[in-house]
Order: C-alpha cells, then structure tokens, then sequence
C-alpha cells in the first residue's frame, strides 16, 4: 500500500481517534476536549484538501480492506465523493466552534462531542464509500451516531423525537439492506462505477431491477425526508441548535440525497435508470416533496419546524436534479448539495442564537429583532433570499442549473414547480425577515439571557457569531464566485463531465 | 490620445461606482463616515464627467459579467445621479433626523444596486443588480413610518416576486440558447429563433411589473400618493427608470412578432388615455393647479403617461425594428429626460410630506394578503379553528366582509365607484384601438 491508498482512511481515522479519546474524557478537561475537537477538524481539512488538488490532477486515492468472503471496505475519493467530503468537512469545522460557543456550561459535553465526532466520521465514511457495502456500514453508523445527539437534551419531547427518528431510520436502513443483498445475490457485485453496473442484466430482471430500485430509493428517502418518510425531520427539532444543523446541512438528510445519486448513477446507471423508467415516477416525487415541503413550512410559526420543512423541499432539489437526468439537472442537483448545506446551516446557527440569546423560537416573537442582532440577521437573510433563489446567492446557481435541465430535456414541468417552489420560499422566509427588520422592538424578549462572553454590541458570544457569518460569506461567495477553479459549481461540472456523462 | 494610465483610472471609476455604494451600506462603515450618500454618489459623478467610452471584464463574478459606459449609458447616469445628488442632499441628518443609519443601509443598497444594473453589460449582471435594487427599495418602504407607504410596500413586495420570477424564466430560456449574456448578443441570438416568444412575453411582464407601466401601476400610484418626497424620487432613480432601461437591453427585436407589437402599442395608448384624463381630472376639477401646488398623485400619473409613451414607441420598435434601429439612440435621452422632468416636478412640488388627501384607488385586498395570510396560518390548527377566524374576520368588518372586498375594489376610499371612471376610460380606449387598427389598415 503506498501514501494515496492511506489517505481515505486516514480522513476516516481524523474524526474517530478524536471521538474516542473524548468519550473517555472527564468533563472538566475543556480546554484538552477543544484542542482535540478542533485538531481532528484541521486535520481533516488538510488531508481532504491535499485529496482535492490530487483529484483535480488525476490522482487516485483508494482504501481496501478485507470485510467479508468477496466482499471488501473500500474508501474511495472520487470527485462525487470530495464534494460531499469537503462540505461536511468545512462545514463540521464551522460546526464545532458553533458547538463549543454553544453547548459551554452545559452537562455531558464529552458525551455530546463524542458522538458528534462520530457522526462526521460515518458522514465522510458514507461519502467517500467505493461500494454498496460500505455505504451502508457507514449509513447505519450515522443512524446510531446521530440519535444520542438527538435525545442529548434528556426531555421527553427529545426522546419522543429520538424514538421517532430511530424507528423512521431503523425501517429506512432494513430497506436499504434488503435492496442491497437482492441486488448482490443478482449481479454478484456492489461495486460504484461511474456508469452503472446493472445495464448487462437480461430483460427478464427488470421486475426485480425496480422493486430494487424501489426499495434502495425508500431506505435512503427516509433520511433524504422525501415525502411521505420525512416525518422524522420536523420532530428532530427539539434538538440543540447545533444538532439541527448537523442534521439539515451536514450530515443526515445529506447522506440520504448523496445516497440518492449514488444510486441512480453509480449502481443503475442513469440511461438504464431511464430505460426502465424508475426516474420519472422519482422525478414527481420530488416535486411533489418540494411543493409539500414548502406549503408545510408556511403553516409553522416555530422557527426550526419551518426550517425543517423547508429542508424537506429544499432536499428533494437534489433527487429531482438526478431525475431530469441530464448533465444541467445533475450539476444542478449535484451542486444543491453543497449549496443548501451552507444555507441552511447558515439559517440554523441563527436560530440558535435567537434562542440562545434572546429566548426566541417562534416567528411570531421576532419582531424587531434584526435591530437587536443585527449580524445575526443579516446572515439570516442572506440564507433565506439563497433559498428563495434570489440572485448571486448560491441557490440561485442551483435553480438556474435545475431549470436548464429541464429545459435541455424537454421536461418543462419542472419549471413551474421550481417557480412554485420559489414563490413559496418568499412567502415562508420574507414575513420572518419583514418582521424581524421593519416591525417595531418589543417590550421584553422572552428570555435574554446575556453571556459573560459578548462583544461590542451584546448580540451573542463570538463562537456564535462567527460560524453563522462565515457560512453566510460562503454561501454569498459561491454565487458570486461561480466561475472560479474548485467552486462548488466548477466541481459540480467536473463530476457531470468526468463520471456521469463522459463521452 | 488617452494613456494607459487613464484608462485603467477610468476602468477603476467605473467598478468602483457600483462597488463602493454597496461597501458603504455595511452600518459599521456609514455610520463613521460623515455624509455617506454624498460619498457614495462620488465614483459615479466621475464616472459621467469621463469623455471616452471604458469598458471592464470581470470573468470570475457571476457568469462573467462585466461593467461598461457608453454615450447612451451616460445619458440614464446623469439623470440618475442628479437625482440621487437630490436625495442625498434631501437626506441630511436634521435637528428632527439626527441619525438616519438605519434607512442609509437600505438606500445605499438601492443606490449600488441601481448604478450596477446601469453599468452591467449582461443579462444575469443586471437580474442580480436589480433584484438588489428593488429589495434595497422595499427595505425603505417598509421601514418607513407612513402606514400607507408600508401597504404600498407590500403590493411593490407582490409585483416584485412575480416580476423576478418571469424574469428568471426569461434568462434560462436566454441560457438555454445560447451562452453568451451580453445585452447585443442576446437580442440577436433571440431575434433568430422561433421559440422565442415565451422570452418576450416574460421579459414584456416582468419589466411592465417592475416599472409599473400600465395597467400594473397600483403600486406606484399607492406610493406617489403617500406623500413621500425622498421616496417617490428613490422611485424614479431606481425601480422605474431601471426597468425602463430594462426593457430597452432585454427585448429581442424580430419582424414576425407583430401582434404583440400592436398589443404594446395598445398598452401604451390606454396608458396615456387612462392616465392624461386622471391628471387632468385631477388637476381641473379636484386639485387647483394654479392655487395649490402640484400633488404627488399628478405626478405619478404623468409618470404612467410617460410609460405608456415608451409603451408605444417599445411597440413600434417590435412592429418595425428597421426603423427603431434608425430611431434607437432617442431612447436613451428619452429615459434620462422622464427620470429628469419627474425629479424636478417632485423637487419642485412644494413640501410634500403631508398626509395627502385620500385618492388611494389601490386593491385593499391585495396589500392585506399578508396580514390574511399570518393571521390564517397562526390559526389554522384544525377546521374549527379556520371557522373561527373566518366569523372574527367577518366581525372584525362589521359582518360585510365579502361585500368591503367588493366594495375597495370597485371604490375610492370616498366610496365613489371608479367603475363610472373606467367606463369613460374604457370607452376611450376601445375608440383609439379602433383609430389604430384602421390606421394599421
């Protein structure tokens, strides 16, 4: 094995060594649980950094390792895979910090980082999974990894939510299983290749080829939230902040829609995918979803219920980008990915900091507060108008992309679901930024509760303030800077160019 | 001869006109700086004193979009920078204002957002300049006092979201086309396909949306009449003569395109007849022109006239684009002499922030959509609940619900049916389409 075949796992290794060092810390060794915390982040950036560039010039990086007769581990950082990869990376540096400002003086903070750090680990595991195998080893650990974060508060409406979630994704992962044991008692293979693996079968499994496709699509919708298996998203909200981010933007609803690509383009192939007609019946689910998602999300008046709704539509984005099926849609779909994931994390750490500053959960206790935290709030509204898809933020990019495709392939229903979709995403977001800059201030906010910590104008302690307006940056940054070299977009079309659609 | 060295100074001046606005409007910033919407206006007044025409590439921003001046473009700049020297001058913190930091953010947005759209020389460059414009602008409507500025700002909120949509499907129906944004490419590029009447139907929408040509003119009537001196010229600075000039890039010029052509040219005969018999209603029978000064009402309805002019003449250039190639170049002074003419009348209206005496003829249902909607939302749990708040909401109207809705659509808020107004209007109307149409023949 030389240094390129180590480097996967070596990414793997940055976030779990760390997570098992600090299960076993005592709580009072903060300082010691920061530097690890923030060493196995930096690590990880470094290592998937170095990825990158040798990605990008041709290098290959691979892990093999025996697991079963025939059947191997394998870690493989292909450019699909780095995407999703560098996303949670970045996005888990960020997320820490956040978490650190977060969670200080609360109990079982070793517990919490602990498992934290494991849910980066099976995310990057399910990223950067070479075969089928892999991907569910690392899917199932991400569901065992995320349910303590879930129920970390100790309430019951948590461990309600926890059970709720665990019974969703233990259905979702039985699912997953049977629809990779049939199709590996099929083909004999479950190998990710970047055309498919299944074109070769003889008509006569074509039956059993779609209830497969069928039952893979709903073990992974269930953490994609594809309707109707998303009933778990909303009521995860009772979550920390920090958590709630994780799981929109990171982690779980992410590994369901990459597990979503990865199916339909690396195990059936998209031109067998749409040979046997399993894209379009996807395709109007999506839709679907994301008409659903938003109307639901204009009903909440509980910020992170609506958020959650609205990452409901905002996930099927990228399921339906991989329906259209053509290079546009993929790019756009494929970018979504990343571009939601900075968004919506962008939406969620604001949410924490009104609740933790100011005591607000609900839309209809904000009025006035975009003069009280008003970085806060500019990062807010630099999420939402991305989600609206006003432009440069980077949701405009990926609707631009996803109403090209739909155009390219004659599909042009997907343009009013998007303009459905758009319409929607400003009736749900802009009375929540209307009321929290232009109504008056109130009288008292529910709960303001200053930290020792604040700065300059008192809004939140910086570890608050920070992650939100960096991810804002970014996500402003990745519609303005669109055309430059390792963009989320350039690499979007690298993907679409050099795996999907090669000539 | 011009150096080297001038023209990377005039380049400098140029990104900086739009670059420099929009880093003012950061609170932290403005608010060190003393008179930040003087400072802000600088770059571009250099940018209309510089003779030659300069042009930027900036491949990394957007698709690649880039900043130019020509001797059109300068004409539209000065007439805007006139009227933002205006406002800037207008704005001065007073013994009553003395800080104004929270409407600076807004107004600088609007200020960069306006200049860039100006400046840009593609089609997605513009999209996103103006959408930050006209956000920018609703910021200042809606965090103004005046309730019935605010009600305005929601119906502009309304058309704004419908507009940027239609313009949307417009630009992917350019980039399913072709890959080139530039305003020259994209005419011809859509000038030469068949499909390319969707494009011009949104394109048409979503600019007669934004700058409130007839007959989607509620929003700018609601505002002109809030009285709002500073608002009404920020109106004319930026959503209006923007769109305008909007209309002018965008618009594919094709010769079988005739009956939209004729439509155009309809919408602007209505629009001159709807609006010169309102102003002259307004101005003999209700107002005095002589005795009482000019109202901001009268002045937006000469606005509406001035639209429906440049309605007329968009028609023409669609029926006949040979000629409007040979004709183009008025356009350009055209804008700039609206944007200027209605800046004067405003500044010279007289002081105009008083409440004005109520014409406002907007939909009152359309502006309470959002009150409706938060107050459904809030309350729809269950079907017993949706029964309550629909028995409160006809409580809260003296049990008439229905027939108010009616009754604000069909009336003035003197309770006069403006339908006796319409009937004289239409009439008018199906008279001059059928000179037109006899003309045609």
């Amino acid at each position: 094995m030389n240094w390129n075949s180590w480097v996967p796992l070596l990414v793997v290794l940055s976030s779990l060594l760390p997570g098992l060092i600090i299960f076993g810390l005592p709580e009072e060794k903060v300082r010691f649980r920061i530097a690890l915390n923030l060493f196995g982040a930096l690590a990880k950036l470094v290592l998937v950094g170095w990825m990158l560039w040798g990605v990008y010039n041709g290098y290959h990086y691979e892990t093999r390792l025996p697991l079963l007769p025939n059947l191997e581990l394998v870690l493989r950082a292909g450019p699909l895979a780095l995407l999703f990869v560098s996303l949670s990376t970045i996005l888990w540096l960020v997320t820490t910090v956040y978490a650190i400002g977060y969670l200080e003086d609360s109990p079982h903070r070793s517990r919490f980082f602990g498992f934290f750090s494991l849910c980066v680990t099976a995310t990057v595991g399910v990223a950067l999974a070479g075969n089928l195998i892999t991907f569910l080893l690392f899917y199932e650990l991400l569901t065992l990894a995320t349910y303590p974060l879930i129920v970390h508060r100790g309430t019951e409406a948590s461990r309600q939510a926890g059970q709720t979630y665990l019974r969703y994704t233990i259905f979702g992962g039985a699912l997953l299983l049977v629809g990779t044991v049939w199709l590996y008692s099929l083909t004999g293979s479950l190998e990710f290749t970047p055309k498919g693996f299944l074109s070769n079968l003889g008509e006569e499994h074509y039956p059993a080829l779609i209830t497969i496709f069928g039952l893979l699509i709903a073990g992974l919708g269930v953490k994609a939230a594809l309707f109707p298996l998303h009933g778990w998203l909303p009521q995860a909200m009772v979550a920390p902040a920090p958590v709630s981010a994780l799981l929109h933007a990171v982690a779980v609803v992410k590994a369901g829609a990459f597990g979503i690509i990865r199916v339909v383009y690396e195990v059936f192939g998209v031109e067998f995918s749409a040979a046997l007609g399993v894209l379009v019946p996807l395709a109007w689910l999506a839709a679907f979803t994301i008409i659903y998602g938003s109307l639901r999300a204009l009903f909440q008046d509980d910020l992170k219920r609506r958020l959650a709704y609205s990452t409901v539509s905002q996930v099927s984005y990228i399921a339906l980008g991989v329906a259209i099926a053509g290079p546009m849609a993929t790019i756009g779909g494929v970018v979504h990915l990343v571009h939601q994931g900075l968004m919506k994390i962008t939406l969620f750490f604001c949410a924490g900091n009104l609740a933790e500053t100011l005591g607000i959960h609900k839309i209809s206790e904000m009025n006035g507060v975009g003069k009280r935290m008003p970085w806060t709030m500019a990062a807010f509204t630099i999420g939402a108008f991305g989600m609206i898809g006003a432009p440069p933020i980077a949701g405009f990019i990926s609707k631009w992309y996803l109403g090209l495709g739909a155009l390219n392939t004659e599909q042009s229903w997907v343009i009013f679901v998007l303009a459905g979709s758009s319409l929607l995403n400003a009736a749900y977001f802009l009375p929540i930024l209307h009321r929290a800059w232009f109504m008056p201030l109130p009288e008292s906010w529910p709960d303001e509760e200053l930290s020792e910590h604040d700065f300059g104008n008192k809004e939140a302690a910086w570890a608050l303030l920070l992650p939100p307006l960096i991810t804002a940056a970014m996500a402003l940054a990745a519609g303005l800077l669109v055309t430059l070299p390792f963009s989320p977009l350039e690499w979007a079309k690298l993907i679409s160019v050099r795996e999907f659609y090669q000539p | 001869m011009i150096s080297a060295m001038n023209i990377e100074f005039y380049t400098s001046i140029l990104w900086i006109s739009v670059i420099w606005p929009l880093l003012l409007s950061i609170p932290s910033l403005h608010s060190r700086l003393p008179s930040p919407r003087h400072l802000a206006i600088i770059p571009a007044v250099l940018l209309t004193l510089i003779p030659v025409d300069t042009a930027i590439n900036i491949p990394w921003l957007l698709y690649g979009t880039g900043f130019a001046i020509d001797s059109n473009v300068r004409w539209i700049l000065g007439s805007v920078v006139v009227t933002w020297f205006a406002l800037a001058t207008i704005l001065l913190p007073t013994k009553e204002q003395p800080s104004l930091s929270h409407s600076t953010t807004f107004y600088l947005l609007t200020l960069g957002g306006s200049l860039g759209a100006l400046l840009t020389t593609d089609l997605v460059g513009f999209f996103s300049f103006s959408t930050l414009m006209s956000y920018g602008f609703y910021g200042l409507l809606a965090q103004h006092a005046d309730k019935s500025l605010q009600r305005a700002g929601r119906l502009y909120l309304i058309f704004l979201i419908a507009a940027d949509i239609a313009l949307f499907e417009a630009l992917l129906l350019v980039a399913f086309t072709t890959e080139h944004f530039q305003y020259e490419m994209v005419r011809q590029t859509m000038s030469n396909i068949s499909s390319s009447s969707v494009y011009l139907y949104m394109v048409l929408l979503g600019f007669a949306l934004k700058a409130g040509i007839w007959p989607f003119y509620f929003w700018l009537t609601a505002i002109f009449n809030s009285g709002s001196r500073v608002i009404t010229l920020l109106l004319i600075a930026g959503p209006v003569t923007m769109s305008l000039l909007g209309l002018l890039r965008w618009l594919p010029a094709r010769e079988d395109i005739y009956i939209t052509g004729i439509a155009m040219q309809m919408v602007g005969v209505a629009a001159i007849t709807h609006a010169t018999f309102k102003f002259f209603l307004r101005v003999m029978f209700k107002q005095g022109l002589l005795r009482q000064g000019t109202e901001p009402i009268t002045i937006a309805w000469l606005l509406i006239t001035f639209t429906g002019f440049f309605s007329l003449a968009l028609g023409t250039a669609l029926l006949n684009p040979s000629l409007w190639q040979q004709y183009a170049y008025i356009v350009y002074p055209f804008i700039a002499a609206i944007s200027i003419s209605i800046t004067i009348l405003i500044l010279t209206a007289g002081k105009t922030n008083r409440k004005p005496e109520s014409t406002d003829t907007t939909p009152v249902f359309i502006t309470n959509i959002f009150h409706a909607f938060e107050k459904r939302f809030h309350a729809t749990k269950q079907l017993s609940t949706y029964l309550k708040l629909r028995s409160k909401t006809l409580w809260n109207n003296s049990g008439l619900f229905v027939i108010r809705q009616y009754q604000h659509v069909l009336s003035d808020q003197k309770n006069k049916l403006f339908v006796i107004d319409w009937k004289i209007n239409i009439t008018l109307f199906l008279i001059l389409g059928l000179v037109i149409s006899w003309l045609a023949t």
